[in-house]
């Protein structure tokens, strides 16, 4: 039992062992949470993550909250887990006076968001809110949805309105506790003697259920999501082999097997819509395999959903890397799909970081099978990312043209890029949190500020200078792709953060950034920029970045390596960008 | 007096949940004897032992045991009576 397990290892894991990085998260619920504080921390801790875990005392959510004495602001969390069950609920409902009952939900769900805009003034935090597992009650059997006080009716339209107050506010992710108590089924979920010898809001079998959820969430918060998925062709995107058994015999569209096929070739699509990128790497003949892209009735995915293909005889494991170098991204951040046990393993023996699930031999069952691996949690979608796979089309149409041009110089020309050096602003603060949360490898100090704080920087005028900067060429539009910020600390402009999209590299952005931090330095009377690098596990190559700006290196101090630069002996660097006024450029 | 069968099925329960497999269950033991025996570890018993044996436990049967024999004795009662 893997409950058990996690018990025991979470037992093991006092004071961090293996030194992973910490991450601080309050709990607060009205029913027993030991073991789901266990469970979790053990859980994180099999993810790489060391969570440092405050609980508070039982069925205390709103004196914790409410009393800023509490231990809660103490420990200062980055992640609040509210955890409310249905049997504190359904107590509130038995005792609600029949005048008060249409009220119910209205009540309920102010007090929940009363809870959050607490929390969101007095910390800086994500909340991680659940939403109720239905109740198994229902006194009416069908008829009870139709009742609209009843208890089930009433739950049903909380977790509405926990998910509409949800969506508005960005700071609150939730814990669908509905989907999961549902996965494994409500009469095994609930266990009423538990509950009344123990308060345990589920049987505690299904913790680790909660703790994925749970971790799922965390991480993807902490920039560790997936962002895209590799697919093998014959026998994953299509039933048979296109090579031998050619355009008119493989299995895809609406007849027989065809069709599970064509299911899951829409789970990808809409996958693709979400901004997750589709690539394609598989051993056939390009041409023979493009055709079925470019001709078969029954294809769901074209062409131009696919941002990369790689399809030759070469080992798998370096196509996938070569996908890897052609997109700009981590191979820690790609999944493989193949039919084939061969090629799976081939890929994990080499490419450990990539990740490959087990896949089923019934076509049918790849949908359930990756999506209970919830491979692409979030913790917001911007329009970026719904566009990314256009980018990354768009990158690869440049790499080809790159191959023409004999000069890189003569090639950036020809992209005809233009520029925006803009301050923060509201209607681009949910692209640039999210560049922020995610750039690993061109980051110099690796800060992951919120959503919140860069709300400060953003209002604050006189010490922060925050900007970002959004490319377009003639092949399309990159988007907000790097973020710089800069505070005037006296005659002194210090770069506190400066991080760029990897997919943009080699194009002279850095440059053309450089230039406008310089400008920006002097327009200030700063006679002075001073950059720091602080290393992570993912950023080593911009260590020496400051240099070729000609920066000198300071020494090591604890906030990092200084750089420091005296903005007289700065000559501005050559680009191939034009710089663009700020409305002209769409978010 | 439950059969050795079940016993040492049980043991090997207690064994997992206490993370301690020097355990020897014997009917007269009681959560003063296992220094892991309290109320959070009481219920990951109950639970393991539940889910081993494919049976279920009342509220009044996990508030009242009071030695391994009881829990053994309806543990036997369940099976024979309730099949698993």
């Amino acid at each position: 039992m893997d409950y058990l397990k996690l018990i025991k290892e979470s037992k093991r894991i006092i004071g961090n062992p293996n030194g992973y990085p910490a991450i601080k998260i309050a709990v607060l619920g009205d029913n027993a949470t030991q073991q789901l504080v266990q469970v979790l921390r053990a859980y994180l801790y099999r993810q790489g993550v060391f969570a440092d875990i405050y609980e508070a005392e039982f069925d205390i959510i709103e004196q914790e909250i409410y009393n800023t004495e509490s231990g809660l602001y103490g420990f200062k969390p980055e992640y609040v887990l509210v955890n409310v069950s249905v049997q504190k609920l359904r107590d509130r409902y038995y005792r609600v006076t029949e005048k008060d009952l249409a009220r119910f939900t209205d009540v309920y769900r102010d007090f929940i968001t009363g809870l959050w805009r607490r929390l969101g003034e007095k910390l800086h935090c994500r909340i991680v809110q659940n939403l109720f597992a239905l109740p198994l009650e229902r006194p009416l059997g069908s008829y009870t949805v139709k009742v609209r006080d009843s208890f089930y009716s009433l739950v049903s339209q909380i977790n509405q309105q926990i998910i509409e107050k949800a969506q508005d506010n960005k700071n609150v992710l939730l814990n669908d506790l509905e989907y999961v108590s549902s996965l494994v089924g409500r009469q095994h979920w609930f266990d009423e003697k538990l509950w009344v010898h123990g308060k345990l809001f589920c049987r505690p079998d299904y913790l680790p259920f909660i703790a994925k959820n749970v971790s799922d969430i965390i991480l993807a918060g902490a920039g560790k999501s997936r962002k895209c998925i590799v697919l093998d062709l014959d026998n994953t995107l299509w039933g048979g082999i296109i090579g031998d058994d050619g355009m008119d015999n493989i299995e895809v569209g609406n007849e027989g097997l065809g069709e599970a096929y064509s299911l899951f070739q829409r789970y990808l699509l809409d996958l693709k819509k979400q901004g997750v990128i589709l690539a394609v790497c598989s051993k056939n003949d390009r041409e023979t395999a493009m055709e079925v892209f470019e001709r078969h009735p029954g294809m769901v995915l074209r062409k131009a959903d696919i941002a990369a293909f790689v399809i030759n005889w070469e080992p798998k494991s370096e196509n996938i890397k070569q996908i890897a170098k052609t997109l700009n991204i981590g191979l820690d951040a790609m999944v493989f799909v193949d039919d084939s046990a061969f090629e799976r393993n081939q890929v994990r023996s080499m490419l450990p970081q990539v990740l490959v699930p087990e896949m089923p031999d019934d076509p049918a069952e790849f949908v359930p099978v990756l999506n209970q691996l919830n491979l692409f949690e979030t913790t917001s979608i911007s329009e970026e990312d719904k566009k990314r796979s256009d980018f990354y089309r768009s990158e690869s149409q440049r790499e080809e043209v790159k191959a023409q041009f004999g000069s890189l110089e003569e090639y950036l020309k020809s992209l005809e890029m233009e520029a925006v050096f803009a301050r923060f602003d509201q209607a681009h603060l949910p692209r640039i949190v999210q560049l922020i949360q995610r750039s690993n490898q061109f980051n110099l100090t690796t800060k992951r500020y919120n959503e919140r704080e860069c709300e400060d920087f953003m209002k604050d005028t006189q010490q922060c200078h925050p900007f970002y900067v959004t490319l377009q060429d003639k092949f399309g539009d990159s988007g907000l792709i790097s973020v710089i910020i800069l505070k005037k600390e006296g005659e002194k402009i210090l770069v506190d953060e400066w991080l760029m999209s990897c997919r943009v590299l080699s194009r002279g952005v850095e440059q053309f950034a450089m230039n406008k931090v310089v400008e920006t330095a002097r327009n200030l009377n700063c006679r002075r920029v001073e950059g720091r690098y602080i290393p992570s596990a993912k950023n080593k190559m911009v260590s020496r970045f400051y240099e070729q700006f000609g920066f000198k290196e300071e020494g090591v101090t604890p906030e990092g390596t200084v750089w420091g630069l005296d903005v007289r002996e700065y000559e501005p660097r050559q680009v191939w960008i034009t710089e663009n006024s700020g409305q002209k450029c769409p978010a | 007096m439950a059969s050795t069968e079940i016993m040492e099925k049980l043991n090997g329960v207690f064994c997992d949940v206490f993370d301690d497999d020097g355990i020897k269950i014997h009917a007269a033991m009681t959560a003063r004897d296992i220094t892991e025996w309290d109320s959070l570890n009481h219920i990951n018993l109950v639970v393991a032992v539940e889910r081993a044996f494919g049976v279920k436990f009342t509220t009044k049967e996990i508030m009242t045991y009071e030695n391994v024999g009881q829990f053994a004795d309806s543990l036997e009662r369940k099976i024979k009576g309730e099949g698993s």
